[in-house]
């Protein structure tokens, strides 16, 4: 036994044809985005159909560790597919969803679900252990992403939650407390929004890619697993002491006033800085939450870190979901300042024995919440927001967009802040009204190109969308790794993996404290265990003298690798792994390197080692380009948006790097990205890979000395293969 | 969801016939609250059943539904991940508030066990090698299920097995196969190991019992604060 | 600081336009950058009341001394940029300077009205 169930589900939803894959013929591709991208490839033929044909292919992936104790492994949904959010071409792309969908994908008998086709109505797919049907959702569709999984939940198990309840299939007389676990769209996806994404639970998505929008074309509406079945390892001892070793040696201990104090002492921010297994169980939120909630994790998460809710709202939405509409309702609401600004009232501060700053603190109210659950529940991808609604207002104090400006819209733009515009806004996008919500429902860098201001907006970094039409994140003129990893591949990365050294160098800087570890710990602590190229301290060199070298080529190569196998194919969650830093750990030394082969060796009984994984990412990654290749992809289309190149960044950032011999956290603040040198970073990249540096197309012998030799002769036969060197 | 109004009416929806109080032990100095089985079962068989060395007990606010322990409970007895066969149960909705969205279901060890009293065979019983801990003997079990049915507290901590056609039930870990550590009331126990969060504890004597919330404590120390959750 | 009157209340007071505006960002230590646009005052006021503002203060003071008119203001946000201190320690004292500045501009009248 081996962590695999031993089957994907393969349905038709043209054809209503419900099929099994073998795993068995996929599974030297590890799991997850392995299994996916060689599927993928192996049933759409044509690679060059868009996103909403009904010929492309979606697949929904676990890996072996799904469902297991593995810390930060059991949850995780890897979906694929062409997607329809990325400009000018719509990549082939990935997208992960956390929660509870791929566990119970794996308990109802199934390792992964692949769809092909367009239903003529509705349906949505109820998985009851072995038990597949293709079910009616005329009675679903409109309503949004709770309402959905809510009634599947009655039509699955009836009224009754809080007892046992008997699931079909295989397993007879199987019994579960459990809900059915849904992935479902909103009214985004079924009006084939471009930023449409898949909801599971209440914070959950699948939000890049606009996989919403493809579920849509395919009137796909929802499909739920509930399962009663087993998943059966290798060696299970050894998967529990695997666990509880790294519970000791890596997690915090939560309820131990000494560890937590030695975590903050070293660390640099009292919430710390690490992406780690031994970070706390705070919530990574920008929103202030109610200290009457609770941590909520993914399914066998060790570190919890959304929240559910006294009022349930904002429940489970973190990250940039919880940035969208925080800050506007802080401002909207700011109280006294607000009062201020109108001058209706003042005076309140002046000679009274108040402190100023507490009274001008403004208070947060639900808008900020409400806003978030409104894109959970439309299905709409939240990271487009969190800078298009920044881009947004920008044109509306420009006066540009407004009632009969040139960007006509009667939506109450003076009232952001307050519910009433993100839910008329929200709802516009969502069902594509005429106006601002259909030119937004096609994102903002379509938007913006429809009303003409494309360029001007990308040459001046007002609209922050810097990789294939898609949003700016860490940005890429200091966090390296991030924006080269994004230009070379199909969208941002959202791989976090890195960014602890931005964040100690940044902080550090700032609060004047010392750094969890120096420049030069962090060189040697991360460096040394990069296989296969252990040793280069300059792979974390992100001066700008070193910024277009070959170290940081070996770096955006190892990035890539790691995230294709480690992360993507054995779905360790992004903000656990890679373990490098850990602020619980008191030499700070994370499992990288060592949890993940013992965690999979104890699942699977393979003794694939950590160097092992790395390279089958990049049999992973030279798979996908091959398909992005076959896509249209050549190297002239891989650049970043103008003011990438034209603008520099303007605000602190402190990255290791080297000067004058030695290390230190440097300022990379005023940087730009010279294009002509990242143009010839670009041609050593294609260079390291094996790829034509003329073209960036994969060439035939790479391929096929990495087992890809069917991806080398359909690029042969495309007329779209490397040239090889002479 | 189960709420707590829904366990009231539920099948155990019994009056609280004792009380009894919690001793610090263990470490664990709380006072837990906690409801007790029926009268029914009182009355005919508490005498002959001894009281268990060993409650789990848990903290509803402090858990952040991982289901780690539910992992951890399936993969010490069965060597393998199963939810439906963890001894330990955890119930969610994500659309509900705090902290009415989670439940978490632990076996009680009850001082008057009416799944080991209703046993037509002795298969449920209490382990006097283990503490007492009330557990199945599969060579004596017939696959009847009364004790599934007649657990009084929904969703039965007497857990169906499917697979082999028998019952089992949380036995502290004292027969968890492949749990390395010394299970059982003087032993650990596989969820409350793994358990990230530690919100789950183990005390020695039979909690206080009253009222009807299952065997809750209030295990968030002072840095429960320090994460931003209140701490009461 | 000497008690604003006319204009520069007004413009301590006033929302102003999209080139006038000050652009801030929120240092979250496990998330990274939340950009915010400050269009007034009392914004930039409401901004470094948050976790971790960042600001330039050069800027800052540019800010004040051309768009706001507050030379006096400006000059004392200067004196704290030159001070041996954390970023973050300026900008906090720079939040309290600017907060002042702000009670100061309030309406005496209106002050009466509320209690």
């Amino acid at each position: 036994m081996n962590g695999y169930t031993g089957k994907i589900l393969r349905v038709n939803l043209t054809s209503g044809r419900i099929t099994r894959l073998d795993t068995r013929e996929y599974s030297p591709w590890g799991g997850g985005h392995g299994l996916g991208s060689a599927i993928f490839f192996d049933l759409v033929k044509d690679k060059t159909i868009e996103g909403l044909d009904p010929r492309n292919v979606i697949t929904i992936m676990t890996s072996p560790l799904t469902g297991t104790l593995i810390p930060g492994a059991a949850s995780r949904t890897e979906m694929q597919g062409i997607g329809v959010q990325s400009y000018p071409i719509g990549w082939f792309t990935r997208s992960n969803v956390g929660g509870r969908f791929g566990p119970m994908l794996k308990f109802a008998g199934w390792d992964g679900i692949v769809i092909e086709g367009r239903a003529e109505k509705p349906v949505w797919l109820d998985l009851r252990n072995d038990e597949v049907r293709i079910e009616d959702a005329r009675p679903l569709w409109g309503l949004d992403t709770w309402e959905t999984q809510a009634r599947i939940w009655k039509i699955v198990c009836g009224e009754s939650f809080g007892d046992w309840n008997e699931v079909a299939g295989s397993e007879a007389d199987g019994r579960t407390t459990q809900r059915p676990a849904v992935l479902a769209i909103g009214p985004a996806g079924e009006n084939l929004a471009r930023v449409g994404a898949v909801i599971h639970d209440a914070g959950n998505a699948a939000g890049q890619g606009g996989f919403g929008a493809v579920w849509g074309s395919k009137n796909l509406k929802a499909i739920s697993v509930i399962g009663t079945g087993s998943v059966e390892v290798s060696d299970p001892r050894e998967v529990l002491n695997a666990r509880l070793w790294a519970k000791r040696n890596y997690g915090l201990n939560v309820d131990d006033p000494a560890a937590l104090d030695q975590l903050l002492e070293t660390s640099v921010h009292p919430r710390g800085t690490a992406v780690s297994p031994g970070s706390m169980p705070a919530p990574i939120v920008f929103w202030q939450w109610p200290r009457q909630s609770r941590p909520q994790a993914c399914m066998g998460c060790p570190v919890g870190c959304r929240t559910r809710n006294q009022s349930g709202l904002g429940n489970e939405s973190s990250c940039g979901e919880s940035g969208v509409y925080a800050m506007y309702d802080l401002q909207k609401h700011s109280g006294l300042l607000a009062k201020a600004m109108s001058k209706l009232v003042g005076g309140m501060l002046a000679g009274l024995p108040l402190d100023p700053v507490l009274l001008l603190k403004g208070k947060q109210t639900d808008a900020a919440f409400r806003a978030t659950d409104l894109l959970q529940k439309y299905g709409i991808n939240a990271f487009e927001f969190l800078l298009g609604l920044l881009y947004l207002r920008s044109l509306y104090q420009m006066k540009k967009l407004g009632p009969g400006r040139e960007i006509a819209t009667d939506l109450p733009f003076d009232k952001l802040g307050e519910e009433e515009l993100a839910e008329k806004l929200f709802h516009a996008v969502a069902y594509r009204e005429a106006g601002l919500g259909d030119d937004l429902a096609e994102g903002f860098y379509r938007a913006a190109k429809k009303w003409g201001r494309l360029e001007e907006d990308l040459n001046s970094g007002l609209l922050r969308f810097a990789y294939w039409g898609l949003p700016d994140h860490y940005d890429p003129r200091f966090q390296l790794e991030w924006g080269y990893g994004s230009i070379l591949g199909d969208r941002d990365i959202n791989e976090h993996g890195f960014v602890a050294l931005f964040m100690i160098g940044t902080l550090s800087q700032l609060l004047r404290k010392e750094p969890i570890v120096t420049a030069e710990e962090a060189a040697y602590l991360f460096t040394s265990r990069m296989a296969p190229f252990q040793g280069d301290l300059r792979m974390l060199d992100y001066s700008t003298e070193n910024m277009y070298s070959e170290s940081m080529v070996k770096l955006v190569a190892w990035h890539r690798r790691y995230t294709r196998f480690w992360k993507q194919s054995m779905l360790f969650c992004d903000l656990l792994f890679p373990d490098f830093i850990n602020p619980a750990v008191p030499d700070k030394r994370g499992m990288l390197g060592e949890g993940e082969p013992r965690f999979f060796k104890a699942v699977t009984g393979s003794n694939l080692s950590f160097g092992d994984g790395i390279e089958l990412g990049r049999k992973i990654w030279n798979l996908d380009n091959a398909i992005w290749t076959l896509q249209g992809r050549h190297r002239d289309l891989a650049r970043f948006s103008p003011y990438i190149y034209q603008t520099p960044f303007n605000k602190p950032a402190y990255l290791p790097g080297l000067k004058n011999g030695k290390w230190e956290y440097l300022s990379v603040r005023g940087r730009s990205i010279d294009e002509k040198k990242f143009e010839e970073w670009k041609t050593r990249y294609y260079r390291f890979e094996g790829w034509d540096p003329t073209t960036g197309w994969p060439r035939a012998r790479t391929l096929e000395s990495l087992g890809l030799k069917s991806a080398a002769d359909e690029l042969k036969a495309a007329g779209r293969i490397g040239r090889e060197e002479t | 969801m189960s709420s707590g109004e829904d366990r009231k009416r539920g099948k155990a929806g019994r009056p609280i016939a004792r009380r009894e109080f919690l001793k610090e032990s263990a470490g664990l100095s709380v006072l837990a609250v906690v409801g007790l089985s029926g009268p029914r079962a009182l009355a005919a068989k508490t005498a002959e059943v001894p009281l268990a060395k060993g409650y789990l007990l848990v903290d509803p606010k402090k858990c952040q539904g991982c289901l780690t322990c539910m992992l951890a409970c399936s993969m010490a007895h069965e060597g393998k991940e199963n939810l439906s066969l963890a001894r330990i149960q955890v119930l969610q909705d994500p659309f509900q508030g705090f902290p009415q969205d989670l439940s978490m279901a632990p076996c009680r060890q009850c001082a008057d066990p009416v799944c080991v009293t209703r046993c037509p065979t002795g298969a449920m019983h209490a382990d006097p090698e283990h503490g007492f801990v009330r557990t199945v003997d599969p060579t004596k079990c017939i696959g009847c299920k009364t004790c599934v049915k007649e657990c009084p507290f929904p969703p039965s901590r007497s857990i169906w097995n499917p697979q082999i056609k028998r019952a089992h039930k949380c036995d502290l870990c004292a027969g968890a196969k492949f749990f390395d550590e010394a299970g059982g009331p003087a032993g650990k126990q596989a969820c409350r190991e793994a358990c990230p969060l530690n919100a789950i504890a183990l005390v020695i004597e039979l909690p206080v019992q009253e009222g009807y919330a299952d065997y809750q404590v209030n295990l968030r120390k002072a840095t429960w604060r320090s994460f931003g959750y209140s701490p009461d | 600081m000497t008690q604003p009157r006319g204009r520069l209340r007004e413009a301590v007071l006033a929302n102003l336009e999209f080139k006038q505006r000050l652009v801030g960002s929120l240092l979250h230590p496990r998330l990274g950058y939340l950009d915010i646009d400050l269009y007034g005052f009392s914004e930039v006021v409401g901004f470094l009341c948050k976790p971790n503002p960042v600001l330039d203060l050069g800027e800052l003071q540019t800010w004040l001394f051309a768009t706001i008119g507050d030379h006096e203001l400006a000059g004392k946000v200067a004196e704290v940029d030159a001070l041996d201190l954390s970023y973050f320690e300026k900008a906090g004292r720079v939040r309290d300077l600017l907060a002042l500045r702000l009670s100061q501009c309030l309406e005496p009248a209106d002050h009466e009205d509320l209690s």
